[in-house]
């Protein structure tokens, strides 16, 4: 393997686990932006989380149902998609930092909410004792 | 003008060269860091192309791809690195280099 002096970006940050400033994970990236502009490289604009991009990851049928319970939620095609962007990154190692809250990003709203009214539900969850 | 895509789209997309020859199909994009003043940027230095020779029409997936990668050149496998001036993607859907591919086999030897 020859050796690359840069960042590649389907090898090192697709599918690469990211934290918020606070360390917490708050997902995989599941698409990247780039920004196509005549007569200058592409650039990296944002990295993009949940909603219709994670589906797509998934496969059609994926899109397809996400798409049906969307409309029938009369949700907009985009609803749940996180973008952050890259300028946000404050390091690409094992995982990709960014310096954002991971709580307000609107990818992780099904994650809370199944954490709030079924996790939660369920005693013991919270660590409470006898 | 400027508009967005993404990765995932042009992965795997067939690059042909000036003559419309095929070269093959990208695999990976480079990123480096540019400087500003306002910030940091990474751009796109480099475009990485794999030709799969005789084995094209059974590396459709992915793990053939890899398993092809593995055994690189004994089984006609071969990586360019493209810089990005030598990229076209005024049609993402069909990039296109401005080079021939004699221009790439020299730029690879050298």
């Amino acid at each position: 393997m020859e050796p690359v002096d840069g960042v590649q970006l389907v090898h090192d940050v697709l599918d690469a686990c990211l934290t918020d400033r606070n360390g917490r994970k708050i997902g995989r990236v599941d698409a990247l932006a780039l920004m196509l502009t005549d007569g200058e490289p592409l650039r990296v604009s944002a990295i993009l989380v949940g909603g219709p991009v994670r589906a797509e990851r998934i496969g059609k049928w994926m899109v397809k149902l996400r798409g049906a319970v969307s409309s029938m939620l009369h949700h907009d095609r985009e609803f749940g998609v996180s973008r952050v962007p890259f300028s946000a990154v404050r390091g690409i190692a094992e995982t990709i930092d960014l310096d954002v809250d991971g709580t307000k990003l609107p990818s992780g709203h099904l994650e809370r909410w199944l954490g709030d009214h079924v996790i939660g539900q369920i005693p013991g969850s919270r660590g409470e004792k006898k | 003008m400027s508009r967005e895509l993404l990765v995932s789209h042009l992965i795997g997309r067939v690059v042909r060269d000036a003559d419309g020859h095929k070269v093959g199909r990208i695999e990976e994009l480079l990123a480096r860091i540019e400087l500003h003043e306002h910030g940091n940027d990474y751009v796109v230095a480099e475009f990485h192309v794999g030709a799969y020779g005789l084995l094209e029409a059974l590396t459709g997936g992915v793990f053939a791809q890899k398993l092809v990668q593995r055994f690189g050149p004994l089984v006609g496998y071969r990586r360019f690195r493209i810089p990005w001036e030598w990229m076209d993607l005024s049609d993402p859907a069909h990039p296109r280099l401005n080079h021939t591919r004699a221009d790439l086999d020299a730029l690879a030897a050298s």
